[in-house]
């Protein structure tokens, strides 16, 4: 199994539930999000303008150059595909942020909420460690859903326009995969070689 | 063989105005307490606040700290290179400050066995407190310092972090043997690990080098060009960093210097030209680059947030005035070397800022170029960074007092 | 406190002391492992409640594990929302565990009141707290001065609506019942109900359509309700002849970047265009000939400039009428008195819209059938937004996608059981009941208005028709959400006795003399159903999914407790509520078993049937589809406003022209010489109204155009931004005739450059610890001023200037 995203731009309303639903499921403090919405542009002057909001998060690079620089092997690739962050080994470095062509991982610099709240608040997902201190996060596919069999990570959930495809890319008829051909999803910045299995449908 | 003229007459200091710096140890001494002192404070408010005291971000990764540590410890890697350079190029006027015995001709005519160590012992404790002060850098960039255990227990071969980890613990622990053995007089182990550290510097060299430049996702870091960079930059701070030390411990003392330190200082400021038009020509073809490319990063240095520091500090005041300086014979006296060494040690920081954190501010997905501004308690930690390598250095020069080794080399035989 | 001990059991509360989490003494935290396992799941259950974020009251399926929420998903039984919930609907589990919620019920010990006052308020017990205002009302009802007591609510939810805003009301005696509708959207409704007589928001049978344009809204960011908004876009673009968007808007919206297109337009002009396109959707014979109906002969077309004459003769010599309509009533009297000179060249100089691109989006968006005009809250909320709303609204009519498929549609509601125990009134209630109303609802001056939220600060101030001696107020912070909050400051300061039903210290709390504080969401006993919105009509229950963190009482229990202590009629009224439950499940009885309310959390209603309302009859005195409006000139008769009347409420129109869809000169607060751009606040999409402004998920990622948060912008064209001098992120000064305020600069190319916009739900002086003191409010610049066919607020029609600090 390789898993894989498919995040369809022309569904998506850059409502940002996604971002939300993911501080939710995996307990990210302020400051940290796993996918988050890019404006880019706008191109054009007025008012002839356009612009794209792309929710960006880790591409789970087959390739993945993160992996390759850590060096403790605090983040490695999982054999399905999934590249996954240990905060056991990490020693927060942060040499894999410099790798990550992405921007994908985030720097936990507080001790988690004690910027935002005076005592730890009790919406904590109890499925979830703490994001330690000190630490990398970075978007998992929602792994440990995936280790209990739930295919649906917490942002696709949440996606109120359905924008957001889980998928095996090994399976010629998984729905990434229909996607990939059927709409011509494609993956940011290939150039960077680094095999990402995000793909975006753009509009129109 | 040449002798250097002016150096002749300006072994003294009392003979020479010096930049006034020429006080009593025990000011400098002070003023690099009281900047030790501001580290310290800044050191002790980071571990018990965490990151949240730094400045950088998500986007910023790296701080000013990972800068300080890659001109730290380049400088200690440029020393051992610089000292051990004669005489592997087999330049015998170099060789004072090597490891192996030569023979001098003196002012007297007469030539002198002089034993290897002169400033050797100088060359090599200053090596390893600039590169502890180094890693005294980086560790605070660490999130979890105590984790990097795990850089031996779950090592990541394909990682150039862990072989420049490698590469600089060896390197400092043979220059510590190294050390011993200068201090024992062992001619032999010192032959040994000077070898060898002179060899693991160079490997360090390009580990660090390949630590930015294996990232392609720095397009400012990225390339084969960056280690040889690093070699570079290496060997002209290291130059000027050693003649620094050493003409500014014999004014501070105004004890004279030997005419052999002398010479070797001249002849330091020569090879430093040689050193500077080098990195002038790297950095000059790096600037053609800059211009052509016209990407964002590379405007941001010509001409955009950076080109202050880039022109001003990098280029003008790290290269172009001191080869100037030294490049004229008029210009290159004790005071000059001593101008042209700071500018480029000035200029090497900037230098490396403009690399460190330059290199992270350009973004993906078009967004808009990252902002970093040091914090201040950042800023006092750097401060105290080279408050550390001053003090450590005025103890060490007391303590092991290199100048009563470098005369009393010169004058007991 | 029971949930205390609870956590300390748990194996995360261990977690997190290993952790050193709370530890006062300073450690180096940086070298130490800080890493926490959350503990193993004790007790896992999915609860059901809804969300009180808008009027889309969605349901949700709540994770509750340990006995804390610690997940919001949609109710996968909602038909209307697909099984998902909105992006704020996450916001829910931060207002639940919000650190600074009110904890128990206060009082206030400062007599001084005003903005940056400190009340000084202490705790209370709920005995004195509900003793005191009992006692206050008992005193003013024993004085026949109910009527003195002012009701105020603004988000609701139908549990409280029944038991407080109309029951205690009425029993109790006050007419003064004033809810937040006229500043939210009551000129949308008034625009429809001039064409088809429901006053009510839109629904729309939205799977099926192929072609849509907003007009001063931005679904994508807010509107009604989000979920099935967003959810609905999903689909539509996902379809194989994908769903076409066009945005009209001076602002680039999220909508805008989604959409194909974006037509920026000169602010208050909508009207014109949606006059444009009517007449050239007539003048190309692009109207749906079924719905509409079709000449008699085929020599007769609409020409510009050119009058149809009503009736002909047929080859018979017998007088027809030239133009026989179907569903539709008055097309040639709107084409007479208006349309005919409504050429796109006149509309073009209005709006500013090149004229090819007037032509080119009428041809479209009649070509490509089902094709939707909507109109929200831009259009509308604005003197004669009525008209704006109402000439934007019978584009659907012109091009037949009233009642069909992909078209508006007519959902029916829920069917409550009745209250089964009866309003006793007495003669105090009766009396004082038919004292006029404060707000002047009903009057020549706001003729079909159900209420005039705006209108508070000038009656409380004028004591006009009397003095208000009392405000009992929940769900609302209208010193914040009203433009011209100034006086609104001063007319709260002048009120002797506020009360305030709220679970958080909010900008009108600070001028209360009593809060009863109340829980939110997942606490709660509660039933709704949501704003119309689709085929499927939907009721839905809350369970408290939590015990309730602090001393707090709900909106209604606190309803009934005052008419306890009132005593008299009025507890006779509540006499036979035992509880909230009991309640419930006498008026929720009639729709399913309350096993299957607890088991799905909700009711859905067999869909409304499309074409019914096409059979039976529009509920318009012509019982058509009104391009000539019966249905406003029957109002205005009966309310008997001359012309004149109508001159002072800002009506230029005249004669036949006032009952047909037509474009009125937008009006200004502000001299434009000395004032030379017009404001403009719009929603963003994580603005729960004005309430998540202390919920740092909405606010670290509030702007999502300019990937920022924590702050307002000034937004600019950078063509105005370099007329004044003013760089990208420049702190400027924004000022009107009604106040000043301060904020960075944002320059960007979809903005209009007329005008100044800002996001709304910012610049709270009071509220909690991460809202407090960000950003600036809109609303402090803003001007009062109305739609007064509707009593409707007015939001965008405020000249400001900007300069540089
Ligand atoms: N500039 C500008 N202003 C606007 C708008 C805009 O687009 N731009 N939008 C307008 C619109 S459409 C509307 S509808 C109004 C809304 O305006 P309001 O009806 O005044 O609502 P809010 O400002 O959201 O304030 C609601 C208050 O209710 C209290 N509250 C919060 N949660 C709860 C709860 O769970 N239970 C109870 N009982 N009380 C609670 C808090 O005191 C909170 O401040 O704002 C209007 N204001
Ligand atoms: N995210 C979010 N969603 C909400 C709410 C919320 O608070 N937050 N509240 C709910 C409530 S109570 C309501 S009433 C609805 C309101 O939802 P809408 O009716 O859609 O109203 P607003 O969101 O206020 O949007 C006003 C839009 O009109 C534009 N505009 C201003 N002036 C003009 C003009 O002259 N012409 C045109 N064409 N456009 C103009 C503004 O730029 C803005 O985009 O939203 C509901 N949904
Ligand atoms: S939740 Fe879905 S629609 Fe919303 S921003 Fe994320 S991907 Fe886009
Ligand atoms: S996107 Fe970045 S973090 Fe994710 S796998 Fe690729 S390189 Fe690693
Ligand atoms: S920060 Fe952690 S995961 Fe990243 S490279 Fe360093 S040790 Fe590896
Ligand atoms: S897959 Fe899971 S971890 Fe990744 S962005 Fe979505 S919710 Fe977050
Ligand atoms: S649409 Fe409104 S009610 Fe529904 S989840 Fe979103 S905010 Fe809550
Ligand atoms: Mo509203």
């Amino acid at each position: 199994m390789r898993l894989a995203m498919v995040i369809d731009l022309d569904k998506c309303t850059a409502c940002q539930a996604c971002t939300i639903a993911c501080c939710v499921e995996n307990n990210l403090p302020k400051g940290i999000e796993r996918t988050r919405v890019y404006p880019v542009g706008p191109r054009g002057k007025y008012p002839n303008i356009s612009m794209q909001l792309i929710p960006i998060g880790c591409m789970q690079c087959d390739n993945p150059p993160c992996v390759k620089v850590c060096p403790v092997k605090a983040t490695y690739k999982r054999e399905d595909g999934i590249v996954v962050q240990d905060n056991k080994k990490c020693m927060g470095c942060k040499y894999c942020m410099t790798a990550c062509p992405y921007e994908a991982r985030s720097f936990n610099k507080y001790k988690p909420f004690t910027a935002e709240y005076d005592k730890l608040p009790e919406f904590i997902n109890p499925d979830v460690d703490l994001r330690p201190r000190n630490t990398i996060d970075k978007c998992n596919f929602c792994q440990h859903r995936i280790d209990k069999g739930i295919y649906e990570p917490a942002c696709i959930r949440a996606c109120a326009s359905n924008a957001r495809y889980l998928g095996d890319l090994n399976d010629p008829n998984s729905e990434v995969n229909k996607l990939i051909t059927g709409k011509h999803a494609r993956p940011l910045l290939p150039e960077k070689n680094t095999k990402p299995k995000v793909f975006y449908v753009w509009d129109k | 063989m040449t002798t250097n003229t002016q150096l002749k007459t300006t072994t003294t200091v009392k003979s020479t105005p010096g930049l006034g710096i020429g006080g009593t140890p025990s000011l400098w001494f002070i003023l690099f307490a009281i900047m030790a002192a501001v580290g310290i404070y800044a050191a002790g408010t980071i571990l018990v606040q965490g990151h949240s005291a730094l400045a950088s971000t998500n986007a910023v990764p790296w701080n000013i700290f990972v800068s300080a540590y890659l001109f730290f410890v380049v400088i200690a890697s440029g020393i051992c290179i610089v000292s051990s350079l004669g005489h592997l190029l087999g330049l015998e006027q170099f060789e004072t400050i090597a490891w192996r015995a030569i023979t001098h001709t003196t002012d007297s005519g007469r030539r002198e066995r002089l034993r290897p160590e002169v400033i050797g012992l100088r060359a090599v404790t200053l090596s390893i407190i600039i590169l502890l002060v180094g890693m005294a850098g980086i560790l605070l960039d660490i999130g979890r310092p105590l984790m990097m255990i795990n850089m031996l227990l779950s090592p990541n071969l394909t990682s150039p972090m862990f072989w420049m980890g490698a590469a600089y613990s060896i390197y400092v622990l043979f220059l510590i043997l190294e050390f011993f053995a200068i201090r024992r007089g062992d001619h032999k182990a010192v032959l040994r690990w000077a070898t060898l550290s002179l060899i693991t510097a160079f490997f360090a060299l390009g580990t660090l080098g390949a630590l930015f430049g294996m990232l392609y996702s720095k397009p400012m870091w990225f390339g084969a060009f960056t280690p040889i960079y690093m070699v570079a930059t290496a060997i002209v701070s290291g130059l000027a960093v050693l003649s620094l030390f050493i003409i500014m411990s014999y004014q501070a003392t105004g004890s004279k210097m030997p005419s052999s330190v002398a010479h070797v200082v001249s002849e330091l400021g020569k090879v430093q030209i040689f050193a500077l038009l080098g990195l002038i020509f790297m950095v000059f073809w790096r600037i053609i680059s800059y211009f052509y490319g016209s990407n964002p990063d590379q405007l941001m240095m010509i001409s955009g947030d950076y080109a202050f520091s880039f022109w001003t500090f990098e280029v003008i005041a790290g290269l172009v005035i001191p080869l100037v300086i030294l490049a004229n014979k008029s210009t290159r006296t004790q005071t000059g070397i001593i101008v042209a060494s700071a500018l480029i040690v000035i200029g090497m920081f900037a230098a490396r800022t403009n690399f460190v954190i330059g290199g992270q501010l350009i973004r993906p997905f078009e967004q808009p170029i990252a902002i970093y501004t040091p914090t201040t308690l950042e800023n006092m930690y750097v401060i105290g960074l080279f408050g550390f390598a001053g003090v450590l250095y005025m103890l060490a020069n007391k303590y092991l007092n290199f100048e009563k080794y470098e005369q009393g080399y010169n004058h007991e035989r | 406190m029971k949930r205390r001990t609870f956590l300390k059991t748990t194996a995360v509360a261990g977690a997190f002391a290993a952790a050193g989490i709370g530890s006062a003494s300073p450690v180096l935290k940086n070298l130490i492992k800080t890493e926490a396992l959350a503990g193993p799941s004790q007790t896992e259950e999915w609860k059901h409640s809804f969300c009180t974020g808008c009027v889309g009251w969605c349901p949700l399926r709540v994770r509750v594990v340990n006995g804390k929420a610690v997940r919001i998903e949609g109710n996968p039984h909602s038909l209307v929302n697909d099984g998902k919930a909105c992006v704020r609907s996450h916001l829910v589990l931060q207002q639940l565990y919000d650190p600074d919620r009110i904890k128990g019920p206060m009082k206030r010990t400062n007599p001084e009141k005003g903005k940056g006052i400190d009340p000084k308020f202490v705790p209370v017990s709920w005995d004195e707290a509900l003793d005191t205002v009992a006692g206050k009302m008992k005193e003013l009802r024993n004085k026949e001065q109910a009527h003195k007591v002012v009701l105020n609510r603004g988000r609701y939810n139908t549990l409280d609506v029944h038991l407080l805003y109309d029951k205690f009301c009425k029993v109790y005696g006050t007419p003064n019942n004033i809810s937040h509708s006229a500043i939210c959207a009551e000129a949308t409704k008034q625009g429809r109900w001039m064409a088809d007589g429901v006053f009510d928001y839109v629904g729309c049978d939205y799977e099926k359509i192929n072609y849509i344009i907003c007009f001063g809204n931005s679904p994508l960011e807010a509107h009604r309700p989000t979920t099935r908004l967003v959810n609905v876009f999903g689909k539509i673009r996902d379809r194989a002849n994908r769903v076409k968007i066009v945005v009209v808007d001076p602002r680039f919206s999220v909508t805008a970047a989604k959409a194909d297109k974006w037509i920026p337009i000169n602010p208050g002009t909508d009207g014109a265009l949606a006059c444009a396109m009517a007449h050239i959707i007539l003048t190309e014979g692009l109207w749906d000939k079924e719905f509409v109906g079709d000449f008699n002969s085929t020599e007769l077309q609409f020409i510009t400039g050119k009058t149809i004459p009503e009736t002909i003769t047929d080859e018979t010599g017998e007088e027809i009428p030239a133009f026989t309509e179907n569903y539709t009533y008055g097309l040639l009297k709107w084409w007479n008195t208006y349309l005919k000179n409504a050429a796109p060249a006149w509309a073009a100089k209005i709006t500013g819209i090149p004229e090819e691109d007037i032509y080119k989006l009428a041809k479209e968006f009649a070509a490509t059938r089902p094709a939707y005009a909507w109109s929200g809250r831009g259009t509308a909320m604005r003197p004669n937004g009525s008209y704006c709303t109402n000439a934007v609204y019978v584009l659907n009519g012109l091009v037949g996608s009233i009642d069909t498929d992909g078209g508006i549609i007519y959902p029916s509601g829920s069917s409550y059981a009745p209250d089964p125990f009866p309003e006793v009134m007495d003669d105090i209630a009766d009396k004082c009941r038919k004292q006029p109303r404060i707000d002047y609802r009903r009057s020549k001056q706001f003729p079909n208005a159900g209420v005039v939220t705006g209108r508070l600060p000038e009656s409380i101030l004028k004591e006009d028709p009397y003095k208000v001696e009392m405000i009992l107020a929940y769900f609302n912070n209208f010193n914040f959400s009203c433009p011209n909050t100034a006086p609104w400051h001063e007319a709260l300061k002048k009120v002797p006795f506020i009360v305030h039903i709220t679970p958080m210290l909010t900008e009108f709390t600070e001028f209360a003399d009593i809060i009863l504080p109340t829980p939110v969401h997942l606490e709660k006993w509660n039933y709704t159903h949501p704003v119309k919105s689709g085929k499927y009509a939907e009721t839905y229950i809350s369970t408290p999914v939590v015990e309730r963190l602090y001393d707090t009482k709900q909106t209604s229990e606190i309803t009934i407790e005052l008419a306890r202590r009132i005593g008299g009629s009025v507890a006779e009224s509540f006499a036979g509520i035992q509880s909230l439950e009991q309640y419930m499940k006498i008026r929720l009885g009639e729709m399913q078993s309350w096993d299957d309310w607890m088991k799905k959390g909700i009711h859905v209603r067999a869909p409304y049937k499309i074409g019914s309302v096409r059979a039976k009859g529009f509920s318009t005195p012509t019982g058509k589809f009104e391009f000539y409006s019966e249905t406003l000139k029957k109002l205005l008769s009966e309310r008997d406003v001359t012309e004149a009347d109508l001159k002072n409420i800002k009506i230029d129109a005249t004669g036949d022209l006032v009952y047909v869809p037509h474009f009125e000169e937008p009006k200004y607060l502000g001299a434009s010489e000395k004032y030379p751009l017009v404001l403009i606040s719009y929603k963003a999409a994580l603005s729960t109204e004005g309430r998540s402004g202390n919920n740092p998920w909405a606010q670290d990622r509030y702007l999502v155009m300019y990937g920022a948060g924590n702050t307002t912008f000034a937004e600019l064209n950078p063509e105005t931004a370099a007329k004044y001098g003013i760089r990208d992120g420049d702190m400027v000064k924004v000022s009107s005739d009604y106040g000043e305020v301060v904020c960075p600069a944002k320059v960007f190319e979809g903005i209009h450059p007329g005008i100044i916009a800002m996001v709304y739900g910012q610049g709270h002086w009071s509220y909690g610890r991460f809202a407090r003191g960000i950003g600036v409010n809109p609303n402090d610049l803003k001007g009062t001023d109305y739609d007064y066919l509707s009593g409707s607020t007015s939001y965008y029609n405020t000249r400001v200037k900007v300069e540089r600090v």
